[in-house]
């Protein structure tokens, strides 16, 4: 009874933690209807500056963070400015190339400055794991998870209640209408790409607390991917409850299927299930719905 | 459009493909020396050619599915892996003629297709793409994890030396010349589909599906054709990619294939066949070429370490790729369509 | 008189023939190594280890024996981005433009491109790394310097049950392994059948699944600890190790853990901070253990340094580009040997190694033990012997060389 409330608690823990990755994916495609491929790879470039300013440089993590925002905030209006301003108004699929084609650029940009070797990731959260009796959780999945929540909640308010949080949906809609009702829409997408950039700066620094780093860790975005499809592409809140279940629904098939199997099934069995899901909801459990008029 | 001064009297000729003579003796001569190409250059070439004829069939495949019915599809790989695993199967069975392994293989793995042109039915836009990213997944998992004695499990599939007609085709000649033969039927076979009523389908479905459900076009049905077409292509590609390297591994059809394969598609131009060739073409001459001057340009500047140079290319081919959609988003096809419209209507300007 | 001159002219046609034989020897012939690399790929921050290693040592071969065989060798590196399309594509060009007689292999994709084509091409390939069990097949041509993973780490295991274990019960056993690549996945099965073959010797507490790149392997770890396990192999990615190591840290617990050669002690020093952290760890494999013992491998790779510009460190990987590269020229040397010099082929070269057993000591400790190739397998089937080593006191030391291991059945 006590591995399985371990296994349900840690799922949740990880699952939150995947939801914080896909926050990114959420933020960037709400303000601007991209899909960003490319999510992973702007967190491996959260990850190697908060390196190269906690290993490299030396600096106190009190420092390390805040740099490393700063940063990821360059970053992404970097991003957006060279890459995006030219496309607002082109079909979005083009945009979505355009991450695609990131992908690739972002991991050759990598490994140029930081070259391809393994390289240990600091701590800046504590390691030693929370035990409760039987009960075991990481701590940096622990602040992670609440991390997640404070800032989804967060990101709602701002979505859903702030004046120009409502002006980033009506951008992604319609950047054209946008910018004759007086938005500025360039303004809008740089602050999406900002955000984005953070928040994958963020699940870097949870994800990969005290564990090694390399160009390959940007591979975990993509199992991000069903909780963000899970949530539906536009729903804040839902992530929350997406990667609850998604992390459930893994941790308690790693557990309990694979020693059986011999294989790994934990790592389908959320596209599986996120297939089942989108089919009885094409959009997700909370993602909009769209009318379509002809 | 067509040059002036041609025109057409009886409507077979109007709806020609090939439209004039002097186009039909271009096309025949550029077929010619297509055929004539390993007489004169290396072997280098030769590979590079029929892994080129390899890919050009599967992209085909995703431009109908995803440049003309607009069912946006990232799994081609997977498509082409299980056409792959199919057609080496079957070519275990002793006396399978070489063809008909192939055609078989690429029947599989257009069954696998229609399983995901299902849920397009359902699903769509970004959501949809997603979802055949989980068909690389599934794909990958199943064949690591069903019994070893059915597909090999992590070693892959091997196979002997083939025959066709009587010959080995082992060599890198006869494998170019197969696949260049298997390119020309397949291309042959997709203008005929895009160019037919089930084209137009297609395309009535991307532009608006709700419009053309209600002008009495089956929608459903229509997506899981675009993804049988697709899947069936890439089978093909498959199973001629198992007959070249006498290989089969899960390794070899990654969710990278599928985006390079999608990113060959854009920079040829959505929504045209040639496009998909031309695109095909541009992408591997561009790998190819940053793996040639690699070497040559770690020669000539020492300092900057091997792995710089080489991962620098690498930048430098995303760095083209992302400008080219950045200035160029319908791809080379709409610069070769403006070129030859401009060279038509000469001296006119429009 | 007639005679005499008929004897002159034999004698004259004799020594002029026996001058014709003598000459080659100072002539060389000169042949040229393709050396598979991977510059832009997963193993390119490791390349210039392996493709330093190689150099030196056939620039040390070429002055040492080529030049008594006449042999000149001269390595050409190929860019195949680890991945098995490029390779394939590349190989009739290195084909073409090398006319190879043998090749420095990297690993599993250009082994599946080439296996098919290679008997056609008749050009033998040498691989550093391990092989794997679907490998395992007769007349291969890309021939591995090592047994495969499952024989290095079911060796250890074996090993470890004698001398650890006081040899009498079976030693517990977990390991952390990964689908996501063929070569680990088969690792994991192996060790699996060869558990319930040998139930005397290994407990296999549990065989965990995790991602390649786990983001905490915690819970699993104190899963199988609490089941009692003595030893956990982590034989995998570097990633996994350290995401192991951490747990383990993180538990509190000490249980000594087991790395192969390409997630060697050396290698994971680095992203773990020192080996301070991996006190007690072994590991264990057919290469070299790059400790800080004065062995004759370590003299060797000093004079390689020396005399010969390695630059690469003494570390895991350079180890293992040595010994392959030191397994390709003494199969240059054996054959050139038999039938002269400016005779070789790749066909020759691969009955060569067939035929030959290659003796330890020709390796300089760089291998488990002889080198003995046989038709049936890709790799020295007869007696594979590891070597083991262990962080003690802060420093790595070799513990054992020339481990025997299993008789394994294919799984």
């Amino acid at each position: 009874m006590m591995d399985f409330l371990n296994y349900v608690l840690n799922g949740i823990l990880l699952g939150e933690v995947y939801a914080l990755l896909s926050l990114g994916f959420v933020v960037i495609y709400r303000a601007s209807k991209v899909f960003n491929f490319a999510q992973g790879e702007l967190m491996l470039l959260g990850a190697y500056t908060v390196w190269t300013l906690s290993l490299g440089a030396n600096l106190p993590p009190v420092l390390v963070v805040p740099v490393a925002f700063a940063a990821a905030l360059a970053y992404g209006w970097l991003i957006e400015r060279l890459f995006f301003r030219r496309l607002v108004g082109e079909s979005v699929f083009s945009m979505v190339m355009v991450t695609i084609g990131l992908v690739i650029l972002i991991r050759g940009v990598v490994l140029v400055i930081w070259g391809a070797a393994d390289r240990q990731f600091p701590a800046l959260l504590p390691t030693a794991p929370i035990i409760l009796g039987d009960l075991l959780l990481p701590t940096s999945m622990v602040i992670g998870a609440a991390f997640t929540v404070v800032l989804t909640a967060g990101l709602w308010y701002f979505f859903n209640r702030t004046r120009f949080g409502l002006t980033l949906t009506a951008v992604a809609e319609d950047p054209y209408t946008a910018i004759s009702a007086g938005i500025a829409v360039k303004r809008a997408v740089t602050l999406a790409w900002m955000l984005g950039a953070c928040i994958a700066t963020v699940g870097a620094m949870v994800l990969l607390n005290g564990r090694s780093l390399s160009v390959l860790s940007a591979d975990v975005a993509l199992a991000a991917l069903p909780v963000a499809l899970l949530a539906g592409l536009e729903s804040i809140g839902g992530l929350l409850l997406a990667g609850a279940i998604v992390g459930v629904i893994q941790s308690l098939v790693a557990a309990y299927v694979d020693p059986r199997i011999g294989g790994s099934a934990s790592s389908i069995v959320p596209f599986v299930f996120m297939l089942f899901i989108l089919v009885v909801r094409p959009t997700g459990l909370f993602g909009w719905r769209h009318i379509e008029r002809v | 459009m067509d040059a002036s001064g041609v025109f057409f009297k009886s409507h077979s000729r109007d709806r020609a493909l090939v439209r004039t003579t002097p186009q039909a003796v271009a096309l025949l001569v550029f077929l010619g020396a297509l055929v004539l190409f390993p007489t004169w250059v290396n072997e280098r070439w030769i590979s590079l050619g029929y892994a080129m004829f390899i890919t050009a069939i599967a992209v085909i495949g995703l431009q109908i599915c995803t440049g003309y019915a607009g069912q946006v599809n990232l799994g081609q790989s997977a498509f082409m892996g299980v056409g792959a695993y199919a057609c080496a199967l079957l070519l275990h069975v002793p006396g399978m003629p070489l063809l008909l392994a192939l055609l078989l293989g690429g029947l599989f793995a257009a069954v696998f297709g229609v399983l995901f042109g299902l849920t397009a039915a359902r699903i769509k836009g970004f959501y949809l793409a997603l979802t055949t990213i989980a068909a690389q997944a599934i794909f990958h998992f199943l064949v690591l994890n069903l019994p070893s004695e059915w597909l090999g499990g992590a070693g892959g599939l091997h196979l002997e030396s083939l025959q066709f007609m009587g010959m080995d085709i082992g060599s890198d000649r006869s494998l170019y010349w197969l696949s260049l033969g298997v390119t020309v039927v397949m291309t042959a076979g997709a203008f005929g589909i895009v160019r037919s009523r089930h084209g137009r389908s297609f395309q009535a479905v991307r532009d608006d599906d709700v419009a053309a459900g209600m002008m009495g076009i089956g929608v459903a049905a229509t997506k899981v054709r675009a993804f049988l077409v697709a899947a069936f292509f890439a089978g093909v590609a498959g199973g001629l990619w198992a007959i070249a390297l006498r290989h089969v591994s899960v390794e070899q059809f990654t969710l990278f294939n599928s985006i390079w394969m999608i990113a060959m598609m854009i920079v040829g131009g959505l929504g045209s066949i040639v496009g998909a060739l031309i695109g095909t073409f541009f992408i591997q001459m561009a790998r190819e070429g940053v793996v040639s001057l690699g070497p040559q340009l770690v020669e000539l500047v020492p300092s900057a370490g091997q792995d710089i140079v080489f991962a620098g290319m690498n930048v430098l081919l995303g760095t083209v790729i992302v400008l080219f959609l950045l200035f160029e988003p319908k791809g080379l096809m709409h610069r070769v369509a403006i070129a030859k419209r401009s060279y038509r209507l000469w001296p006119f300007p429009h | 008189m007639k005679f005499i001159r008929q004897f002159a002219a034999r004698a004259a046609f004799a020594l002029a023939a026996v001058g014709a034989a003598a000459a080659p020897a100072h002539a060389q012939t000169v042949y040229q190594i393709p050396s598979l690399s991977d510059f832009s790929g997963p193993f390119a921050s490791v390349m210039p280890f392996f493709g330093g290693s190689r150099e030196a040592v056939i620039s040390w071969w070429n002055a040492e024996e080529g030049a008594k065989l006449g042999v000149k060798l001269e390595m050409k590196s190929f860019d195949t981005r680890y991945d098995t399309a490029q390779t394939a594509s590349l190989w009739p060009g290195v084909l073409a433009s090398t006319k190879p007689i043998i090749g420095f292999s990297l690993g599993g994709p250009d082994t599946a491109a080439l296996q098919q084509r290679l008997p056609n091409d008749k050009v033998p390939m040498i691989l550093g790394s391990a092989s794997n069990g679907f490998g395992w097949r007769p007349n291969q041509w890309v021939m591995s310097t090592r047994p495969t993973f499952v024989h290095e780490i079911t060796g250890f295991v074996e090993w470890f049950q004698k001398t650890k274990a006081g040899g009498t019960r079976p030693v517990k056993v977990a390991m952390f392994t990964t689908e996501a690549s063929p070569s680990f996945a088969d690792m994991g099965k192996g060790v699996i059948a060869y558990a319930k073959a040998n139930p005397k010797v290994i407990d296999l507490v549990e065989m965990v699944y995790v991602e390649p790149q786990p983001a905490d392997v915690t819970l699993q770890l104190r899963r199988v600890l609490n089941a009692g396990a003595e030893v956990v192999l982590v034989p995998a990615s570097i990633q996994q190790a350290v995401a192991v190591k951490r747990a383990m840290q993180a538990l509190g617990k000490n249980v000594p853990l087991m790395f192969s050669a390409h997630n060697a002690l050396s290698v994971l020093e680095k992203p773990l901070g020192g080996y301070a952290a991996l006190e007690g760890d072994y590991e264990a494999h057919a290469s070299v253990v790059t400790g800080v013992d004065d062995s004759e491998a370590r003299r060797f790779y000093d004079m390689l340094v020396a005399k010969h510009g390695l630059k690469a460190p003494w570390h895991a990987f350079t180890g293992l580009g040595i010994g392959q590269a030191l397994v390709l020229v003494r199969g240059v040397e054996a054959a050139a040997r038999k039938a002269g010099g400016d005779k070789l082929t790749g066909e020759l070269l691969h009955k060569t190694l067939l035929e030959t057993e290659l003796p330890a000591k020709a390796f300089f400790g760089f291998t488990g033990g002889d080198v003995d190739f046989s038709i049936d397998a890709p790799f020295p089937l007869k007696d594979p012997r590891i070597n083991i080593g262990q962080v003690s006191g802060g420093k790595l030391k070799n513990v054992a060389t020339s481990v025997t291991v299993p008789k394994l059945n294919k799984w």
